[in-house]
């Protein structure tokens, strides 16, 4: 053993106890170990600081600026909706269509993204079959982990193995993008398999906590609205008629919120008394079940079921409620709505009026507003960002979060493209990982998809600095033959094992490494222990280390998992119930991923 | 007005006592009653709570903390009959979970060894040597129970107001000096004690509803229940941007937040509650 091994072996379980501990955060440890390395002599400056031009952290800066494009454009709720809609009311098909798709989804974008994507449609589903919750978002989640191993840019551990695979001082052949693709969709299946047949007996049949936004606690908290309705006007309406003659609001206290007018094939969202309901057009409204159904019965009207047509414009994500309550110095002070022409000015709907300690849902744009008066406003995001962002001294100042972001769904195509275009490369031209997915970005950046100070907020530098100062001290252990000697010491204690003995020892490992530690901290150790000892049995040492990338993924057991902890509490889920299912679903995972390498990844 | 519990081996004529000094008192005899309506609160299997009074936790429940969950139910549960005063009650360990309450006489009956083999020898007709086996392992299993869940000896008299040892005492004198006891001004209930009581069954209550959910300090002073919600350890196992993160956190504040007070305004006597919810960490 030469000195500078001791000294890895000190740094290596410096490392370890930090990880264990959690006394500084995982990042922390990167940046720790990226300039401990150079200081005790170990790598060289420039090695030391190489993680941060690796492939692995640029790519991981490029996906995730992909991601947040296609998520400003909401290309994902447009996904999010059919799929929804496809699963129709079989538990069997929500469990396939749902964990399948988060599987997907998160392949190429944050796993915990593609969760949180879902979470609400989920519960919704579930709550509209009265399926206990527990049973849907428990395959989600564990699909949106596994969904990390169908591509390599789809999980920290494997994207980091393309820098860890080092052996000699020779680099060996790198993975490509879908080199483990047929591991991860097996994977993927397998555990919706699971779920279908085995969900009943593994998972509790816990209610959970029904989905709520800002907009649907506004609706509770102000009694007189219940809900939003789309009404469509029948052919033979005595018609057209204005707002105004109608009285909808005074008489039904229904706040009407947006209305398509058919003959010009136009939509309004702020409706102003004067507009004109003819026949065939269609409206959206807001107020009490009961008021609506006596509206829609007085004038032979029918409700729809669910929004069709605003089903898109109306949605959470596009828009909602929010309530603002009058600044002081307002220029809205000692003025009504109507005299300072407040939707058309501001873009927005005023659904109702706290001011004194009366709720006034009726007439509100005739009455003096006051400084401290709370107005409740339904519309587009967009419109109170714009609010929002006004210069003090602002007219109106929120009281509830805002919940959506300005969206940029015309920009959507554009977004699909860019991704589509670094997929090309990546298949069809070769052309390497980082490159590729930088200039997908960039294409974004530059096309307006999302501006770079937006891509810049996007990047996860948590990550970034944990692979980046963990690769340094991978390079260590490997170049100074600490990895080779351990893994010298093991295979003494082990035997001979044959490739695929090694390799499930591998994966059980990794497996119990990640529950303990980071599971790309869990990947810098074992990667080079692993190659070597994969060397030494005579196996193929770039297989070792797609086992470590991938088993550093099964993280099934512990709630404590940025995606188990997503989904534990909506889910009405106990620490036991990951215990139980996840354990289980941990011994699938070795399973079938190592049948899949044992035939047809050419392992003996 | 008094709360009486009484803890004994097995077939020690505990429930004979307990329920003579209920009739004498006229109080309520309770015993089973607490776990159907702790399995009726928190939507759990009797089952599982009756095993959680039982059986010390097995390696994978230890690290899942999942009897001690079991355990906070029956305790709210308990409390909540407790908080009206008049009750006997007779499971087991009435006095380890009503052990922060005053007012609360706390007895435990011994018998003799060849009493209590006579005893089970008469009821389930077994042999002598089945009859002692039994008792020998059910007190091992009671006090391993007790010694893992709250670090205690069961046979520590300090535990106890009386202890009584079935002999030469019968039956009848056990009873009669315990109702003595129970109308002692010790263990009289006064408003203020009622109230801390009601605070009592209250905090107990919103305890248990919150403990599979997160990790949260409960304190109930008067009605007014302040929760403090710590921070959650989450580990990064995947990209996330901090945009996302911000989210998933805010949501996460929201959302915890109008559970707690669901629960809590779902109480009787809860008056006000204060909540403060930490947002998740990563590590």
């Amino acid at each position: 053993m030469t000195p500078e091994m001791i000294l890895t072996m000190i740094v290596l379980v410096f490392a370890i106890v930090l990880f264990i501990f959690e006394w500084v955060r995982v990042d922390v440890v990167g940046i720790i170990m990226m300039a401990l390395l150079p200081l005790i002599g170990l790598v060289t400056p420039k090695e030391a600081f190489l993680g941060l031009s690796s492939n692995a952290v640029v790519s991981i800066m490029a996906v995730i600026i992909i991601g947040a494009g296609l998520d400003k454009t909401g290309v994902m709720n447009k996904v999010a909706g059919p799929i929804v809609k496809l699963a129709g009311n079989s538990e069997k098909k929500v469990i396939t269509l749902i964990s399948g798709t988060v599987g997907i989804i998160s392949s190429m974008m944050q796993n915990i993204g593609a969760a949180a994507l879902f979470l609400p449609a989920a519960q919704r589903i579930g709550k509209r079959m009265g399926v206990p919750i527990s049973r849907i978002l428990m395959p989600m989640g564990f699909c949106a982990i596994i969904g990390g191993t169908i591509t390599l840019v789809g999980a920290s551990p494997t994207i980091l193995l393309n820098d860890l695979m080092v052996l000699g001082g020779k680099k060996l052949e790198p993975f490509g993008l879908f080199t483990q693709t047929p591991i991860g969709i097996c994977l993927l299946s397998s555990a919706i398999i699971y779920f279908l047949i085995f969900g009943k007996f593994v998972l509790p049949a816990a209610e959970g906590e029904a989905e709520k936004g800002v907009t649907a606690l506004l609706m509770e908290a102000y009694e007189g609205l219940e809900h939003t309705f789309e009404i469509h006007i029948p052919d033979n309406y005595d018609g057209p008629k204005t707002l105004e003659e109608l009285g909808i609001r005074p008489k039904f206290l229904v706040t009407v919120v947006a209305i398509s007018f058919t003959s010009e094939n136009e939509k309004t969202f702020v409706p102003k008394s004067s507009d004109k309901i003819s026949p065939g057009d269609d409206i959206a409204v807001i107020g009490q079940v009961r008021m609506v159904h006596m509206l829609a019965q007085e004038y032979g009207w029918k409700i729809k079921d669910g929004l069709d047509i605003f089903g898109e414009s109306l949605a959470v994500i596009n828009a909602g409620m929010a309530e603002t309550v009058v600044s002081p110095r307002s220029e809205l002070i000692g003025k009504t709505m109507s005299q300072v022409n407040f939707k058309e000015m501001y873009g927005v709907n005023p659904v109702a009026l706290f001011t004194g300690n009366k709720i006034i849902y009726s007439n509100l744009t005739h009455i003096r507003l006051q400084m401290g008066d709370t107005l409740l406003l339904q519309g587009p995001w967009e419109k109170f960002h714009i609010l929002n962002n006004q210069p003090q001294p602002r007219s109106l100042t929120f009281a509830t979060p805002l919940e959506g972001e300005i969206m940029r769904p015309e920009k959507a195509k554009l977004a699909v493209i860019w991704l589509a275009v670094s997929l090309a490369q990546i298949i069809f031209f070769k052309i390497q990982l980082s490159v590729a997915l930088m200039s997908g970005a960039l294409g974004m950046i530059i096309t307006g998809v999302l501006s770079v100070d937006e891509a810049y907020r996007s990047v996860d530098w948590m990550t970034v600095f944990l692979l980046a100062g963990l690769i340094p001290l991978g390079v260590a252990f490997e170049k100074t033959g600490t990895a080779a000697f351990i893994a010298k010491f093991v295979l003494g204690m082990l035997g001979h094992p044959t490739p695929i003995v090694l390799l499930a020892a591998v994966g059980v490992m990794t497996s119990f490494f990640t529950l303990v530690i980071s599971n790309v901290g869990a990947t810098v150790l074992l990667v080079p222990l692993c190659m070597n000892m994969a060397v030494m049995a005579g196996g193929d040492p770039r297989m070792a280390a797609l086992v470590v990338g991938l088993s550093a993924s099964n993280t099934f057991v512990l709630p404590t998992h940025q995606v188990n902890a997503l989904i534990m509490r909506p889910g009405g889920y106990r620490t036991v119930d990951y215990a139980k299912a996840g354990f289980i679903m941990t011994l699938i995972f070795l399973a079938v991923e190592l049948t899949i390498l044992y035939f047809f990844y050419g392992i003996q | 007005m008094a709360i009486i519990t009484i803890s004994r081996g097995c077939f020690s004529h505990g429930e004979e006592i307990a329920e003579k000094v209920a009739a004498m008192l006229g109080y309520e005899c309770i015993s089973r009653e607490v776990l159907i309506e702790a399995a009726k609160l928190f939507n759990v299997s009797e089952k599982k709570l009756i095993k959680s009074l039982h059986n010390a936790p097995s390696i994978l429940e230890r690290i899942a903390s999942g009897k001690e969950e079991y355990l906070a139910d029956i305790k709210a549960a308990l409390i909540g009959y407790a908080k009206n005063g008049n009750i006997v009650y007779h499971g087991h360990a009435g006095h380890l979970l009503l052990s922060e309450i005053p007012q609360v006489l706390k007895v435990r009956i011994l018998a003799e060894k060849e009493d209590r083999i006579a005893f089970l020898q008469q009821k389930q007709n077994v042999s002598r040597e089945q009859a002692l086996l039994d008792i020998e392992t059910e007190d091992k299993n009671r006090s391993n129970w007790t010694r893992y869940l709250y670090k205690i000896d069961i046979n520590d008299p300090k535990l106890y107001d009386i202890i009584i040892n079935i002999g030469n005492l019968t039956i009848d004198n056990a009873c009669e000096i315990i109702c003595l006891a129970a109308k002692s001004d010790a263990y009289l209930m006064t408003e203020e004690s009622q109230q801390s009581l009601q605070d009592a069954a209250i905090t107990s209550h919103i305890i248990a509803a919150l403990q599979s959910i997160c990790d949260a300090r409960v304190s109930v002073n008067n009605g007014e229940v302040h929760v403090k919600v710590a921070a959650q350890k989450r580990r990064k196992t995947g990209l996330m941007s901090p945009a996302l993160r911000d989210k998933l956190g805010a949501s996460y504040q929201h959302d915890l937040t109008e559970q707690i007070n669901k629960i809590a305004y779902g109480l009787p006597g809860v008056k006000k509650v204060f909540c403060i919810v930490d947002p998740p960490y990563y590590v």
